[in-house]
C-alpha cells in the first residue's frame, strides 16, 4: 500500500513537471499544435487584409517551404496570466496566415510552423527555453517582456537569431541596446502606452492637471520620469515627483492607494497588470476618493473591472481593445479577423481578453521579411532598421524608437484604442477612438 | 489609523492561513510547503462554486472549507502519516503538490480575470475615515474564526491532546491519546482554515495560480517567529507581521517594501533562533 501510494504520487509529480516543461498547449488552450497541416498555396497572397510592406510586394511564388517561428513566453508560473494571451494570439496568427495560404517572401510561399517553449516564469528556465529554441533551428523568435528576456538575449544574438519582445516595459532595461543588434520590439510598450494615456486624459478627462505615476518595480523607473514629463507637457499635465511603486507580490494595495490619495494628484497612471490596477482602483475608492485611473495597458478594461468591482469602476480607462460586435467597426479588419480565430481556437474568454502584442510582433517580423525579400535574420533586421510605415494589426504603424531607446529603429509605435469606464454604458464601459502613436 | 486597520486585516488573514501550517508543523514536526497551494485551491473552488454552480458566496466558502478539510484528512493519511520521519520526502511531495495545483489552476484560468463575488459592498465611515465593508467583514469573520480556534486549542479535550502530541508524540501515545486521529483532525482544521483565508483574499484581491506562493513565504516567517509548538504565539506574530507589512509598504518603495519586513524578521530570528514563544520540541 505504502509503495503504491508513493508510486502514484511520483507519477502525479512527473505528469505535472512534464506539463510544465513541455512546449505544448498551456492554459485555456483547446488546440495548439503547430500549424503544419495547412498546405501552402501556390499563388499565395499574404494574410487577407494586411497590406504588405511598401517596399516589396510579394512576387509570384514558385516554391513552397516551411518557416519555423519561435515563441518564448511563460505559460506556467506567476507570469502565465500575462503571457497566456500572448501564446494564444501568436498561435492564432500562425493559423490565420496558414489558413490564408501561407506567407510569401520573394518567390517562396512559406507555411509557418510555431515552435513554442515555456519560460516557466523563472530566469534559469527561460534561458534553457532559449537554448532549446536554438536547438530547434528557428531563426526568428517572438519573446516575452524585455525585463525577462534581456537575461538571455545573448543566446539569440550569438546564434544570429532575430528576436523581438512582445512588450518593452521600459526604455532602460538594457534590452534594446546597440550590443543587441538583432533585438526588436513589436508593440508600443510602456513608452507608447504612456503617450496614449496622456492623450486620452486630455481628451476624456480635461480637468486632470496632475498625475502621480503608480507601478510595480518592473514597469517604471526614475530614469523614465523625464520621458513621461515630455509626453505630458503638450497637454499641460504635471507629473508629480512622487512615484508610488508597489512590489510585484503585493498582497494588499491599501497602503499604496493611500499614497496615491495623499499625493493630491488628479489621476494615477501606470501599466500595472489588470489585477494590480483593478485592486489599486478598488483600494482608492475604498478611501472615498474619485481619483481618475489611467491604466497604460492594452488589456481590456473589462478584466480590470472584474478586479475592481462594479462600485469602484468609474473615472478610469485602459488602452484595451474591444471584441464586442458593436465596437468592431472601429477596429482594423485584421484585428477583428484575428480575434475571431482566437475565439474559435481558444474560446470566447480568450477573445474577450485580446491584446495582440505577440501576434503583432510576429506580424511585424513577417512584414519585414517581405520588405527584405529574405528570410535571413540579418537582412530582415536591416529592413526593420530602415524604418518607414507598415500596416500592422492595429493599423498604420511607425517604425522608430531611435531617440527613446538609443538604437536606430528597433521599435514601433502603433495606434492604441481607449476603453473608458462608464457605469451607464453597456457592460459599464465605452469603446472610444484609436490614438495614433509614434515612438521618437 | 488607516495603517492600523490595514495591519489588523492583513494580520488576521496571515494568522488564519498560518494556523493550519503551524498545526501541522507542531503536531507532525514537518513543513508542508504545499499549504499555500491548498489556500489557492480553496479560493478557486469557492470561485467555481459561485461562478459555475451559482451558489451564494458564503455557502460556497463553507463548502470549499469543508472540501479542503477532507483534502487535509487525505493528505494526513497518504502523506504525513506515511512519511512522518522522512522530511526530504515530504518536502519533495509538497513541491509536487504546488506544481500540480498551480498547473491545474493555469489550465483552468488561462487569461481570465477571476474574482470571488464580494462578501460585502459599500463603505463605512469610522472616526472620519472610509473603510470598505469588505475589509470589515473579512476582519470580523477572521476574528471569530480565530477565537473559535483558540477556544478549541485552549479549552477542549482535542486542544489538550494537540498540545500533548505537539510536546511529545510518543509520550502522548503512551498516555492513550490516538495520535493519528489528533493529527488527522489538525490537518483537516488547518487546511480548512487556509481555504477560508483563500476565499476572503480571493474576493479581496482576485485569484491567481501563484497567490499561494506569496502567502507561503509569510506563513513560514510567521510560524518561525512564533516558534515551534506555540499556537497562541502565532496570533501575536501574525499581528506583528501585519503591522510590519502595512508600515513598510508606506515607508519603502517597490520590492523594498516586501524585503524590509523579511530582513527585520531574519534579525529577530538571529536574536531568538527558536522564535519568541516556542519550546524546545
Amino acid at each position: 500500500m505504502k509503495k503504491l501510494i508513493a508510486l502514484l504520487l511520483a507519477m502525479a509529480m512527473v505528469f505535472a513537471l512534464v506539463s510544465c516543461g513541455s512546449s505544448s498547449a498551456p492554459a485555456s488552450s483547446g488546440a495548439a499544435a503547430p500549424a503544419e497541416s495547412a498546405a501552402p498555396a501556390q499563388d499565395a497572397a499574404p494574410a487577407q487584409d494586411a497590406a504588405p510592406a511598401e517596399d516589396s510586394a510579394p512576387a509570384e511564388a514558385t516554391k513552397t517551404d516551411t518557416l519555423k517561428v519561435g515563441l518564448m513566453v511563460h505559460t506556467t508560473g506567476w507570469f502565465a496570466g500575462v503571457d497566456t494571451p500572448n501564446y494564444n494570439e501568436f498561435n492564432a496568427m500562425v493559423k490565420f496566415i496558414n489558413d490564408n495560404g501561407g506567407w510569401t517572401v520573394g518567390d517562396t510561399t512559406y507555411t509557418l510552423e510555431a515552435v513554442c517553449v515555456d519560460g516557466q516564469s523563472d530566469y534559469p528556465a527561460l534561458r534553457t527555453a532559449a537554448m532549446s529554441l536554438v536547438d530547434s533551428g528557428v531563426k526568428f523568435v517572438v519573446e516575452t517582456n524585455d525585463f525577462w528576456v534581456n537575461s538571455c538575449a545573448d543566446v539569440f544574438e550569438d546564434e544570429g537569431i532575430l528576436h523581438a519582445s512582445a512588450y518593452c516595459v521600459s526604455n532602460a532595461t538594457g534590452y534594446l541596446i546597440p550590443e543587441n543588434p538583432l533585438a526588436f520590439t513589436g508593440s508600443d510598450g510602456t513608452v507608447g502606452d504612456y503617450q496614449a494615456c496622456f492623450a486620452a486624459l486630455h481628451e476624456y478627462y480635461p480637468d486632470v492637471k496632475s498625475v502621480v505615476l503608480a507601478n510595480d518595480d518592473n514597469g517604471l523607473s526614475t530614469e523614465s520620469l523625464d520621458l513621461m514629463r515630455s509626453y505630458a507637457a503638450p497637454y499641460d499635465i504635471e507629473v508629480l515627483d512622487t512615484m508610488v511603486i508597489y512590489p510585484g507580490d503585493t498582497t494588499d494595495y491599501s497602503s499604496y492607494a493611500k499614497q496615491i490619495v495623499d499625493s493630491g494628484a488628479d489621476a494615477f497612471m501606470g501599466n500595472g497588470s489588470p489585477d494590480a490596477y483593478g485592486n489599486l482602483l478598488k483600494a482608492v475608492r475604498a478611501l472615498g476618493a474619485d481619483t481618475v485611473m489611467a491604466c497604460a495597458q492594452g488589456k481590456p478594461i473589462s478584466m480590470l473591472m472584474e478586479y475592481a468591482g462594479e462600485k469602484a469602476s468609474y473615472n478610469g480607462f485602459s488602452l484595451g481593445t474591444s471584441s464586442r460586435e458593436a465596437d468592431q467597426a472601429k477596429n482594423p479588419q485584421m484585428l477583428n479577423d484575428l480575434v475571431q480565430v482566437v475565439a474559435q481556437e481558444y474560446g470566447d474568454d480568450a477573445a474577450a481578453t485580446f491584446d495582440g502584442a505577440a501576434a503583432n510582433t510576429l506580424y511585424m517580423m513577417l512584414l519585414m521579411m517581405q520588405k527584405a525579400g529574405s528570410v535571413e535574420p540579418k537582412d530582415v533586421a536591416a529592413a526593420w532598421t530602415a524604418g518607414g510605415q507598415v500596416e500592422s494589426i492595429y493599423g498604420t504603424t511607425n517604425i522608430g524608437g531611435t531617440e527613446t531607446y538609443g538604437v536606430e529603429n528597433h521599435a514601433i509605435g502603433h495606434p492604441r484604442p481607449v476603453s473608458v469606464m462608464n457605469p451607464d454604458a453597456e457592460g459599464g464601459w465605452e469603446f472610444k477612438d484609436w490614438i495614433e502613436i509614434s515612438i521618437p | 489609523m488607516q495603517i492600523v486597520i490595514n495591519a489588523l486585516v492583513l494580520g488576521i488573514m496571515y494568522i488564519l492561513a498560518a494556523l493550519g501550517f503551524a498545526f501541522i508543523f507542531n503536531m507532525l514536526g514537518t513543513i508542508n510547503l504545499g499549504h499555500g497551494a491548498l489556500y489557492m485551491v480553496g479560493a478557486y473552488l469557492c470561485y467555481y462554486l459561485c461562478a459555475a454552480a451559482g451558489i451564494n458566496n458564503w455557502i460556497a466558502m463553507i463548502i470549499s472549507a469543508a472540501v479542503l478539510a477532507v483534502v487535509g484528512l487525505l493528505l494526513e493519511r497518504v502523506m504525513f502519516r506515511l512519511f512522518l520521519d522522512n522530511f526530504d520526502r515530504i518536502v519533495m511531495i509538497s513541491v509536487g503538490i504546488i506544481t500540480i495545483c498551480q498547473t491545474i489552476a493555469n489550465l483552468l484560468t488561462g487569461s481570465k480575470a477571476l474574482v470571488i463575488p464580494s462578501y460585502a459592498n459599500g463603505l463605512t465611515t469610522i472616526f472620519g475615515m472610509s473603510i470598505s465593508n469588505e475589509r470589515l467583514v473579512t476582519f470580523g469573520v477572521g476574528l471569530l474564526l480565530l477565537l473559535a480556534t483558540l477556544y478549541v486549542v485552549n479549552y477542549t479535550a482535542l486542544g489538550r491532546q494537540m498540545e500533548a502530541v505537539a510536546q511529545d508524540r510518543l509520550g502522548a501515545a503512551l498516555q492513550g491519546i490516538n495520535t493519528n486521529r489528533v493529527s488527522a483532525a489538525v490537518c483537516a482544521i488547518g487546511v480548512g482554515l487556509a481555504a477560508v483565508a483563500g476565499c476572503f483574499m480571493g474576493a479581496y484581491l482576485g485569484l491567481s495560480s501563484s497567490m499561494g506562493d506569496t502567502m507561503n513565504l509569510r506563513i513560514l516567517m510567521l510560524v518561525m517567529l512564533a516558534g515551534a509548538g506555540s499556537m497562541n504565539g502565532i496570533i501575536i506574530t501574525g499581528t506583528v507581521m501585519g503591522f510590519l507589512d502595512a508600515i513598510c509598504q508606506m515607508a519603502f518603495a517597490g520590492n523594498a517594501g516586501s524585503a524590509v519586513p523579511i530582513i527585520i524578521i531574519v534579525i529577530l530570528l538571529l536574536i531568538k533562533p527558536k522564535g519568541f514563544f516556542g519550546h524546545d520540541a
